[in-house]
This record gives C-alpha cells, sequence and structure tokens, in this order.
C-alpha cells in the first residue's frame, strides 16, 4: 500500500493536476447553482474535455465538478429559494428561511463548511475501506463476479422507480444494448444489422448523452407547452436578480461558536448515513440528503427550528450529499459497478485510458488508483477555498437566463457527441437513445437501470458465459462457493426488502 | 394559443400505463427473440453462445410483461383502481418539434460537415421555439455556436 502511496503522491502532485481540479470545481459550482441544470448534465458536456488528458488530471477534473455539484445546488436553494440541482432541496428548506433571516452569507458558509466535512470523511473512507474491498474482489471468480453483477443490477431495478418489475425490464434492455456489437468471446457481429460501424459496439459517453442531456431538453420542450419558456419559469430572470441581491447585500457570514458546536454532531451523523447510502448502487444523494435530514431531526433537542433556518439541518443536508461522492467510487473502482449514472460517466473517463474498473485494477494500476483516491481529498479542500472566496461570483451566476443556456448546452451535446469518435453516426446513435429513453417515460419505465445495465452488460455476460463453460452448463457453480452463497442471500434480501417496501408504500397510499 | 393549439391542447390520449408498458416490452422482446437467429452466430461446440445471453434477457423481459400484465388484469377484475397515465397532443406534438429540429442539426451537419451552420440553426430554431423576443439573446447563441466550434476545432483537435 504505502508503496502506491509515494508514487501516487508523485503522479497527484502536479500544477496541471491542481489546475484542473480547481477548473472542474469551478465549473461544478457555476453548473449546480443554475436551477436547471445538473451535474451530470455537467459531466457529460465536459467530458470530451478529457479525452487528451491521461487518467489523473482527467478523473480530478471530472471528480471536481462532482463535489462542487454537491455544494453549487445549495447556492440557488439558499438565496432564491430553488434548489440548483435535486439534492439541495433538503438545503432549501432550512437555508432559505435562514437566509430571509439577513444570514445568507452565513447560510452558505454553513452549506460550505458541511459539505467540505461530508466530502472529505468519505474520501477517507474511500481510501481505507476501497483496498480492502479490492482484496475481496480479487478473490472472486467468474460465476461470483457474475452474482456481483447480478446484486448491483438487483439494487439498481429495484430503488430507481416505484415498481421493480419495470426496473428489471429496463435493466435488460440495457444489458441486452450492450451485447450490440462484436461477442467478447467470438468477435462474431451481433445486432450489426451490416452497419460496420456497430462492430465497435456502443459508446457509453453517447448513450447518456442521449438518455440524459437530450431527453432533459425535449422535458424542457414538453414542460413549457403552451407557454413561453420565460413566463413559465417559476421564477423570472428579474425575480431571482432582486432576490439574490435582496439576500447578499446586507447578509451577515458570521456562525456562533454555538452554532458551530451545534454543525458536529449532524455533520457525523449525516457523514456516516451519506456514505453508506452512497455505497449502495443506484441510490445517490437526493435520497442520502433527505435520510440524513429526518435522522437529525429526530435526534436533535431542537426539532422545531426544522423548517425555520435549523443550523443542524443544514449542516445534515449538506454533509450528507457530499458524503455520498467519495463512497460511490468504491463499487466503481474495485468492482466496476457504477453507483449511479454520474459515476458511470465517470467509469467511461477511465476506460478511454485503458483503466478498466474491477479485480486486478488496483495492482496493476494502484498508484493510479491511490493518486485518485487521495486527489478526492484535494478537490473538497480546493471546493472549500473556492466556496469560501468565490460565493458571490457563484450567486451572480444564478441570473443566466435559461433561453441562453439552454442552446449551449444543446450545441455541447452535439459537440461532445460527434468528437467521440469525429463521425456523426454517433450523433444519430445519441438521437436515438434520446427517442429510446422518451418513449421508456411514456410507459413509466425508469432509465437509469437501462443506462447502468449498458454499463455491466459486457462485464456480466462474459462472467455468465464464462462461468457455465466452465460447469459445461450446469447452474450449479453459482452456488459452488461461500462468496457464491453470500451474494445469492444479498440478492434474495434485496428483493425482499425493496417488494416489502412498495407494498407498503402503497398500502401507506391506500389509507 | 391559437384556436388549433387550444384545440390540441384538449384532446388527451389516456391508455393502463402499467398494460401498456407491459405489452409494450412484450413486444420489444418478441422481435429481438425473432431477430436472434439472423443477427447472432450459433455454436454447435459450445454450451452457451453469443446468443444465448440476449436470448435469456428476452425470456426475463417477457416474464417481467406478463407479471405486470397479470397484476394489472387482477385488479381490473377486482375492480381496484389501475394506474392510466394521460398524454397530452399539444404537449407532445411540442416535444416531437423540438426532437424533429434536432433531426435537422444532424441533417444538415451530415450535407455541410459544418458544425457551425447546424448550431446556428438548432440554436436560433430553439429561441425561434419557445418564441423568445429579445434579440440580444439571439446574437449571444450565434456567438457561443461560433466560440464552441472554434473551441472544439481548435483547442480539441475535433474536425468539424
Amino acid at each position: 500500500m504505502f508503496d502506491y502511496f509515494l508514487s501516487a503522491l508523485g503522479l497527484l502532485f502536479t500544477i496541471e493536476n491542481f489546475i484542473w481540479i480547481n477548473a472542474g470545481v469551478f465549473i461544478g459550482s457555476v453548473f449546480a447553482a443554475i436551477p436547471g441544470l445538473t451535474v451530470m448534465l455537467c459531466i457529460i458536456l465536459f467530458l470530451p474535455f478529457t479525452y487528451t488528458m491521461s487518467a489523473v488530471p482527467g478523473m480530478m477534473f471530472l471528480l471536481g465538478i462532482y463535489c462542487a455539484g454537491g455544494y453549487g445546488g445549495s447556492v440557488s436553494a439558499i438565496l432564491i429559494n430553488t434548489p440548483g440541482t435535486p439534492h439541495a432541496a433538503a438545503t432549501m428548506l432550512d437555508g432559505h428561511p435562514l437566509a430571509k433571516k439577513g444570514r445568507a452569507a452565513a447560510a452558505l458558509k454553513m452549506a460550505l463548511i458541511a459539505s467540505t466535512f461530508g466530502g472529505i470523511f468519505s474520501a477517507l473512507v474511500l481510501l481505507f475501506l476501497a483496498p480492502q474491498v479490492a482484496k475481496v474482489a480479487a478473490q472472486l471468480g467468474t460465476a461470483e463476479y457474475f452474482l456481483v453483477c447480478l446484486f448491483g443490477l438487483t439494487v439498481i431495478a429495484g430503488v430507481s422507480g416505484d415498481n421493480m418489475l419495470k426496473g428489471i425490464i429496463s435493466t435488460c434492455v440495457g444489458l441486452f444494448i450492450a451485447t450490440i456489437g462484436a461477442d467478447p468471446l467470438t468477435s462474431y457481429d451481433r445486432f450489426t444489422f451490416g452497419i460496420d460501424r456497430l462492430y465497435l459496439g456502443l459508446d457509453l459517453a453517447i448513450c447518456i448523452i442521449g438518455v440524459f442531456a437530450l431527453l432533459q431538453i425535449l422535458s424542457k420542450a414538453e414542460d413549457v407547452g403552451e407557454s413561453k419558456l420565460e413566463e413559465k419559469r417559476e421564477l423570472s430572470s428579474e425575480e431571482i436578480k432582486a432576490r439574490v441581491k435582496e439576500n447578499m447585500d446586507n447578509a451577515s457570514g458570521i456562525i456562533t461558536k454555538e452554532e458551530k458546536k451545534r454543525m458536529i454532531l449532524p455533520m457525523i451523523v449525516s457523514s456516516i448515513i451519506g456514505t453508506i447510502v452512497g455505497i449502495i448502487p443506484g441510490t445517490g444523494s437526493g435520497m442520502a440528503s433527505w435520510l440524513s435530514y429526518d435522522r437529525v431531526r429526530a435526534i436533535s433537542k431542537r426539532k422545531d427550528e426544522f423548517g425555520k433556518g435549523s443550523v443542524e439541518g443544514i449542516a445534515a443536508a449538506e454533509s450528507a450529499n457530499n458524503a455520498v461522492t467519495g463512497a460511490t467510487l468504491i463499487p466503481l473502482l474495485t468492482l466496476g459497478i457504477p453507483g449511479d449514472g454520474v459515476v458511470a460517466i465517470m467509469l467511461s473517463a477511465l476506460m478511454i485510458n485503458g483503466l478498466n474498473p474491477g479485480l486486478s485494477l488496483f495492482t496493476t494500476q494502484g498508484d493510479i488508483m491511490y493518486a485518485i483516491m487521495i486527489g478526492l481529498i484535494f478537490v473538497n479542500i480546493f471546493m472549500f477555498l473556492q466556496g469560501r472566496y468565490l460565493t458571490r461570483l457563484f450567486a451572480k451566476i444564478v441570473r443566466v437566463p435559461e433561453e441562453i443556456l439552454t442552446p449551449i448546452v444543446i450545441l455541447f451535446c452535439f459537440a461532445g457527441a460527434y468528437s467521440i469518435n469525429k463521425t456523426n453516426f454517433d450523433v444519430a446513435v445519441a438521437l436515438c437513445f434520446a427517442a429510446l429513453a422518451w418513449g421508456m417515460r411514456k410507459f413509466d419505465i425508469p432509465v437509469v437501470p437501462m443506462l447502468l445495465g449498458f454499463v455491466l452488460g459486457n462485464m456480466t455476460e462474459i462472467n455468465f458465459r464464462r462461468a457455465m463453460m466452465l460447469s459445461e452448463g450446469s447452474l450449479s457453480i453459482f452456488v459452488s462457493s461461500k462468496f457464491c452463497i453470500a451474494f445469492l442471500i444479498l440478492i434474495v434480501f434485496t428483493i425482499f426488502t425493496i417488494v416489502r417496501s412498495n407494498l407498503k408504500k402503497k398500502n401507506a397510499k391506500k389509507i | 394559443m391559437g384556436d388549433f393549439e387550444k384545440r390540441l391542447y384538449a384532446k388527451e390520449i389516456r391508455y393502463p400505463i402499467n398494460l401498456a408498458a407491459s405489452v409494450a416490452s412484450a413486444l420489444f422482446a418478441a422481435v429481438v427473440l425473432y431477430l436472434i437467429p439472423r443477427q447472432t452466430t450459433a455454436s454447435a461446440t459450445t454450451v452457451v453462445d453469443g446468443s444465448s445471453f440476449p436470448r435469456l434477457l428476452m425470456y426475463v423481459i417477457i416474464a417481467c410483461s406478463l407479471a405486470l400484465a397479470f397484476g394489472e388484469i387482477v385488479k381490473i377484475v377486482q375492480k381496484q383502481e389501475v394506474k392510466y397515465k394521460s398524454l397530452n397532443l399539444l404537449i407532445e406534438i411540442r416535444a416531437f418539434s423540438m426532437f424533429l429540429l434536432f433531426i435537422g442539426f444532424y441533417l444538415i451537419n451530415s450535407i455541410t460537415r459544418t458544425f457551425v451552420i447546424g448550431a446556428c440553426f438548432v440554436s436560433l430554431g430553439f429561441l425561434i421555439f419557445f418564441k423568445c423576443k429579445r434579440k440580444k439573446y439571439y446574437i449571444i447563441v450565434i456567438c457561443s455556436a461560433f466560440i464552441i466550434w472554434m473551441l472544439f476545432t481548435h483547442v480539441l483537435n475535433v474536425g468539424f
């Protein structure tokens, strides 16, 4: 471990890396601060910039966006009562009331401190836990590995949307899409319909551009419905300007000693919850921040302050959503299973550099892995510094009108899709994925399981087929070891838990 | 909103969402199962070949579709509440128009091989679509199209 540690420090401590970390943090904060633009969209748009970089600076840049996105969303949540990102909704409950009391800068500072604490906490967990998980992962055979993939896919299918069957259908569609192209074991072509370009398979980044970015634009067209964009927005550009000005001009940025003390326990509790939630595939920071907010409210001595500008409320929501960032990287770097869509994009950035997360990466490319994990700590430190000195600038950017931003986003999507293989065919593929995702939405079939099915498709199929070949077609190979049995129990337990929770929700609705 | 738009807005398509999803998924799986022998190479020597995994996936989809449909049919028979989804024709046409705008960009880009022309088309089309009246926004998005084109061409070396 320490051999890798030293060479990792050598890889990490370069001016180039620190520039990219800061660029990522800045861009992530700005994007997340603007309501309607998500962290995922930001990472999709800036992914092409990493194609020319090596693994460490590329990942530092993307991690900068990812972590800062967690904090950036709170800026608009606190200042204009509109969460910049969905996971900042819990922050808004107490952040905006505190801003209304003339303490916007203090609320932003609390959010920043809590975000940094949660981020560093989960980065440390990643640094110490990931190598241990990787050691276990190195002992897994093909049958076990197939069951690991199956477990990840089951969780994702179960927690995305309110119907597990639809989640499974979506996952299977994603797994099927991954089979398009050359057969990974025999190299015969499959589902290529005579199109040569399809022999290489479909790129993850192109799929993501279609499924998330272009679909989001189509949703805007749907949402606007009968009126113009400017009129339909909850707040007009002028109203946003007025609110930001009102909240920032007379804002006091002082946090008292007593308030600082009150933040400690919620930050610790929420960081633990956020980290646990982050490790589970398919969950995400939204779930983490609401869970932590509820938990901290339950244990707080000042429950009545929640929703009216509670210091603990802000600390809980913000530390939880940033604690997810490092934790989601644990299954990604050790098993190759991305916890959510954002991390799936990072997986594609790693794969472009020839790094296939999973079994052997910690032994073959340990220095790069450690550089990324240590780098995450620095990402959080720079996020704190930028947040400390540039928050007023982020607040100004909240005012940029959507009419200007959306066309720019569209152009970045198309340019990004084209630039991956420098072919217009990929733009068409992105459009096909957008159409597919749009169609799936009409049937309330969630798209996230499809994306993660696509990501894990190759790995799942290879391990399934190898296991079946080894056992000469006998399914008994999937119960042949203690790891297999453990994963099977986990899968059954997960399905049982999800079905029970869905039934409870249905019964609660009936009542 | 004009008369025609008002009439479209009043028109809604309502369907039982889970039943429709199960039919659509089963149809998709049936089409893929039909394609599998034509689009994959079977092997007589191995236990599992390139067609086994996609075939297995389609069977899972069909099983889930049947379970979904069965659950809905039971609800209908027992006269329980069935979940419906409504599609507003005007809203769907607007989203489809936006999609056509994207296709327009793709076609222009394929024919002219110059990104910036398609980029100007799609960004101006977007503003017109949303009936934006501010002239400066039109100028800003055209400038942005040129900047993005220059950025990708000269900084990222993507020739288009």
